[in-house]
């Protein structure tokens, strides 16, 4: 049987939020990068963020790089990406 | 033919130049914008992230160019003006690192980012022009214009060196470039993950561009904007710092003080007339190889090509819906974009040119040893650059501007299990 994460993180609400929105290069991804360093696995993060190529790249890049499961969506002006820290 | 394209800023009518220059600038906002091209991100991301999704449309943008302009070097349709290389270049390069990383942008990244309306990057551009004000009242006049006079820094041409046409070289290095830009797509970390669409070669204004899409269209303008300056390298800062300095001129000019008539800014006379590069028309008095009496109109052109690349940028994110003001959640951020900003002029400056203008264009157009020089400063200065950043962010600003903990989600999960 196969998870369906994007499902599961989708119903899921954050235990915490980071809001970089206004921020550009390289803050987005740096500010998002040592959050999802600093919060306990089992954490579900979620990112507000304005800026595209931290939002289409970079955080999904971390994201994979490490297995975490993210959902990202798009909302007007800005992307809400949800992610479960699953693993250290 | 051949002759007809070496002459072509003498050929084409003097205001169709300038004209021709301002719509390559709206293409190059639109292609900047629309591919997210970025030298910095592209450096930052593959050291800090290990992501070098937009690398990849560096390498082949360099590539592509480089295969393009050892063939037109060859058929003697581009004589392209060699840079000189000295040590200026290696610590300009490094400044000019570590400035453009501290804002995360670089001459070119800052562009399409005030377009799409990044207060920073508004504070980058003026502190950048800033940045080569400074170097051209304090430092050139006593260290760096005595070191381009001297003949150890002669311009040298790679090809010449190794004794091949420039045709060879261009095939050779291109496909090394070209090589590396599809080499380096196996360690995109975001392609394995389930729910990444990666973006499509297109050319689309409503989507963002595949970063191929992006090397594909900066190339036709490299292209376009060697022909039409009849062999100059893509100048960002210099333009940059002049529109500053326009600016600030309109304030010290009635006060006394004409940056016109200043160094590096006045370019020596003509018939009792000072000629600066802040009235680039006056140019136009003097005939030149492949210019003519042309030489104005050019320099005027390749001054607007900038300015409006941040037209052009804005064009493109209104137009995809994209556009609005974003604002850092800390202001003293503007400061350190400022600060950054400053580095990143002065660096550009002393090391003649920014990531395009003296470090690609040294590979694509030029096939010059500049860019190498350039390079050997610019990545450590990239590396400290990112460093400074990591520093400030944790030391003073922490994460984002809410960073908050919305509500204890786990918590009340386990209470609705006990």
């Amino acid at each position: 049987m196969t998870i369906d994460f994007a499902k599961m993180l989708t119903d899921l609400e954050p235990d915490q939020v980071l809001d970089v929105r206004g921020e550009t290069c390289p803050f987005p991804a740096l500010h998002s990068k040592k959050m999802l360093q600093k919060v306990a696995p089992g954490t579900v993060l979620e990112i507000l963020i304005d800026h595209p190529p931290a939002a289409e790249e970079t955080v999904p890049g971390i994201c994979a790089a490490k297995n975490w499961p993210y959902v990202s969506v798009k909302e007007g002006g800005y992307w809400r990406i949800k992610i479960k820290k699953t693993s250290k | 033919m051949v002759a007809w394209l070496a002459n072509l800023p003498a050929m084409l009518p003097g205001w169709l130049l300038v004209g021709l220059f301002c719509l390559m600038g709206i293409a190059f906002g639109v292609i900047l914008e629309r591919s997210r091209f970025c030298f910095t991100t592209a450096f930052q991301e593959t050291m800090e992230f290990q992501n070098p999704w937009i690398l990849q449309g560096v390498f082949l943008l360099i590539g592509l160019s480089a295969l393009i302009f050892g063939g037109l070097v060859q058929l003697g349709v581009v004589h392209p003006t060699l840079f000189r290389q000295g040590w200026f270049t290696i610590v300009g390069g490094f400044l000019f690192g570590t400035g453009m990383s501290v804002c995360g942008a670089c001459a070119s990244g800052q562009l399409f980012r005030a377009g799409s309306g990044y207060v920073a990057n508004w504070m980058e551009f003026v502190g950048a022009g800033f940045g080569g004000i400074l170097f051209a009242l304090f430092f050139f006049p006593s260290v760096e214009g005595p070191a381009l006079q001297s003949a150890a820094t002669t311009p040298i041409a790679v090809y010449q060196v190794l004794g091949i046409p420039p045709a060879v070289w261009g095939v050779v290095s291109g496909g090394i470039f070209i090589a590396l830009a599809v080499w380096v797509r196996r360690f995109l970390p975001q392609r394995k993950a389930s729910g990444y669409q990666e973006k499509r070669f297109t050319f689309s204004l409503r989507e963002p561009w595949h970063p191929y899409a992006g090397a594909v269209a900066l190339t036709i303008v490299t292209v376009l904007y060697v022909l039409l300056s009849a062999g100059a390298s893509m100048s960002i800062n210099t333009p940059n710092t002049l529109t500053i300095a326009w600016l600030v001129n309109l304030v010290t000019r009635p006060l006394g003080f004409n940056l016109a008539q200043a160094p590096w800014f006045a370019q020596g006379t003509v018939n009792g007339q000072v000629i600066s590069r802040l009235s680039p028309l006056a140019l136009n008095q003097i005939n030149t190889p492949h210019f003519g009496h042309h030489l104005g109109y050019v320099a005027l052109g390749l001054w607007l090509f900038i300015p409006i690349t941040i037209l052009g940028a804005f064009l493109s994110s209104w137009r995809a819906g994209e556009f609005h003001i974003r604002i850092p959640g800390k202001p003293s951020k503007l400061l350190w974009y400022l600060f950054g900003g400053l580095i990143m002029g002065f660096g550009a400056a002393m090391g003649l040119g920014c990531n395009i203008g003296a470090w690609t264009d040294s590979f694509a157009v030029r096939l010059d040893l500049s860019g190498i020089l350039f390079g050997v400063g610019l990545f450590p200065g990239v590396w400290f650059g990112t460093q400074l950043d990591e520093w400030i962010a944790e030391r003073i600003w922490g994460f984002g501007r809410t960073t908050s903990v919305a509500r204890s989600a786990a918590v009340r999960r386990e209470q609705q299990m006990s």
